[in-house]
């Protein structure tokens, strides 16, 4: 099982690899659609707002906007099963780890920020690849998903469903589809804004979306799990290093290129799980 | 000419003793014409000299058809016009005697002919009407379309606001079937026992600028007809009926729906249910108190099947009536509501809660210089 993909960036910095091409797809595949859906769906909700008149006008009338939100939907939900599919088949050829899946260490990471945070601890926990913040809005897409999806599917074929469901479901689905629009939207906004940009940790941008990788040295600050689970030894100085066993190099560091700044000593935290 | 420059000349000239007084006579009397030399040569020099002689004088117009001359100076009284208008106000080309003959072929010729006399004064309404399927109408040529003195009367012309009552009548002598139809409805029932609020033809059709029906555009906005008074808690209140009618409407897909046609000016590309697909139009219905819940939602499927074809009889469970949500109408959407009015505020307040913590946190570490977080 390949562990991780590294490289070295023109500094000298070892990148570790965060989100493969894959799931930078699904993630702008996601973005793309997600705020398209709004732009079509909430004109729709907030049928009084006169922006959203300009929207509807923009998409070339509501039966368009509607077509095209449609449409979306059904990318997003085909994307959807994909997506979990892969989970399932991941788990199962044992290639994959669930890094994004909350257990009981992230409720306890939680208790433990807010401790750090009040003044109560000293440090930070120490975080996996993923910390209970990015879980939490993983999984909030995921569940909120899966709510979108199936109200989407009623409204979508209300007939359909009146001949296997009481008629009432029609008008649930409508109340869950808005609300839970609203809440993702709010989640969203605030929550994403924060995590990728806002946070002190990673302002003014989180460019591993962009770029695919980040630099380990971020990992030691951030994420001390994940750097310990990949370097338990330390990080290797190049591919024949016996510590890059398991791991996939993309490029060779240039030889006139300095030693990365620091070794994992030099992080307090780092390695402490 | 107006009448009252008629009425000075006509009184210089009866100074001059030339002519009879007018002032408080009807203007009609009051143009004099050369003296005629036929047999009424006796006869006062006036339009009503001739034209209040009930003698049997007719025309003839080229289809053969005669139509008497006389003019009944009663009708002529109890018109609007009475005070205001001389003959040859309107029948301008009749002023000088002996009179111009009458080209038009047949009598509903003529009175196309003659049709845009009342835009002399009247311009902002034939404006109106210019809009109207019934112009679109005469513009066909069509000899059916009405003119003004088709719904207003010509010698008879009556006040507007006397009209309201009677211009069901008016427009039944063209739209029969609907009249009868009307008669029927609530609304038609309500006018016979002389209900003041209920609505007549022009009420929900306009007066002048009537548009098609037919039309998308007006499907969609057809509730706003109905809103004028189905949307007044006041006016609803007199008949005890529900003030929810239309803001239910406006919460349900079908009302969100025409709302936005109507809004964004777009036209839909499907029928939208509205109010007269389940009430009926010109036969509009009072809720039948006496139908059980399951017979009402029978009908109601009827209803949705000339739409949503072949679907079953619990497809009108999606409607939730006229009523708001509650614990009682619809206890599983009210309780989706209110999960969802308490959980997103609880978890954006407890996102912020933890953003402002953490801020917090990092602004003390930056005072203090011990940086948690960054070296």
């Amino acid at each position: 099982m390949i562990r991780a993909k590294l490289k070295w960036d023109e500094g000298g910095n070892l990148l570790v690899e965060r989100f493969s091409p894959v799931r930078r797809f699904e993630h702008w595949l996601i973005a793309g659609s997600f705020i398209l859906l709004i732009l079509t769906g909430f004109p729709q909700k907030l049928d009084e707002m006169v922006v959203g008149h300009w929207l509807l006008t923009a998409f070339g009338g509501l039966d368009n906007a509607r077509l095209i939100h449609r449409i979306l939907g059904i990318i997003m939900s085909i994307h959807g099963v994909v997506h979990i599919m892969g989970w399932v088949v991941g788990v199962m050829n044992k290639k994959m780890r669930m890094t994004l899946l909350p257990d009981g260490q992230d409720v306890r990471d939680a208790w433990l920020q807010l401790q750090y945070y009040l003044g109560y601890r000293k440090h930070r926990a120490p975080m996996p690849k993923f910390d209970y913040r990015q879980k939490f809005e993983y999984m909030g897409m995921v569940l909120g998903g899966l709510v979108m999806i199936f109200s989407g599917l009623v409204l979508l074929y209300p007939a359909l469903t009146a001949r296997y469901l009481p008629g009432f479901f029609i008008p649930v689905a409508k109340m869950f589809h808005t609300s839970e629009a609203v809440l993702a939207l709010l989640v969203l906004l605030i929550w994403h804004v924060y995590g990728s940009f806002l946070n002190p940790e990673v302002f003014p941008m989180d460019r591993s979306m962009f770029t695919g990788f980040m630099k380990v040295s971020d990992l030691a600050h951030h994420h001390e799990r994940e750097y310990a689970f990949l370097f338990p030894e330390g990080e290797p100085r190049d591919a024949s290093d016996p510590r890059a066993d398991g791991m996939v190099f993309a490029n060779q560091r240039l030889s006139d290129t300095p030693e990365p700044k620091g070794g994992p000593s030099a992080h307090p935290t780092a390695g402490s799980t | 000419m107006n009448a009252r420059t008629v009425i000075l000349v006509s009184c210089a000239l009866e100074l001059s003793g030339l002519c009879r007084a007018v002032a408080q006579d009807l203007p009609w009397e009051s143009r004099t014409v050369e003296a005629p030399t036929h047999q009424y040569a006796d006869r006062p020099a006036t339009c009503a000299g001739c034209h209040e002689l009930s003698v049997g004088e007719v025309f003839t117009l080229e289809d053969g058809s005669r139509h008497p001359v006389f003019v009944d100076r009663d009708v002529l009284a109890d018109s609007v016009h009475a005070e205001k208008l001389e003959c040859a106000d309107c029948h301008r080309n009749k002023k000088d005697y002996p009179h111009a003959s009458i080209s038009a072929a047949t009598a509903r010729a003529y009175r196309i002919e003659q049709s845009d006399a009342c835009n002399q004064c009247h311009y902002e309404y034939y404006d109106d009407l210019r809009d109207s399927m019934h112009f679109e109408a005469r513009n066909r040529a069509d000899p059916d379309a009405p003119t003004c003195v088709d719904c207003h009367g010509a010698h008879d012309v009556k006040d507007s606001k006397e009209l309201r009552l009677v211009v069901n009548q008016e427009c039944a002598k063209c739209h029969e079937d609907i009249a009868k139809e009307y008669e029927t409805s609530v609304h038609g029932k309500g006018l016979t026992e002389g209900l003041e609020d209920v609505p007549t033809c022009t009420d929900c059709h306009g007066a002048h600028a009537i548009s098609a029906t037919k039309d998308r555009a007006f499907e969609a906005g057809s509730y706003l007809v109905c809103a004028t008074c189905h949307g007044d808690d006041e006016k609803m209140a007199k008949y005890d009926i529900s003030p929810n009618v239309l803001k239910t409407y406006l919460d349900d897909f079908h009302g969100v729906s025409n709302h936005l046609y109507v809004n964004v000016g777009n036209i839909p590309e499907a029928p939208m249910a509205t109010c007269g697909d389940c009430h009926g139009v010109h036969d509009v219905k009072e809720f039948d108190e006496e139908a059980g819940p399951a017979e009402v939602r029978k009908r109601v499927a009827d209803m949705c099947r000339e739409c949503h074809e072949g679907v079953e009889d619990t497809f009108a469970g999606a409607w939730l009536g006229h009523s708001e949500v509650s614990l009682g109408s619809a206890p599983l959407v009210w309780l989706v509501r209110w999960v969802y009015i308490l959980a997103i505020p609880l978890m954006v307040l407890g996102l912020l809660v933890h953003i402002g913590l953490h801020y917090w946190r990092a602004g003390i570490e930056h005072t203090e210089g011990t940086g948690g977080h960054h070296e």
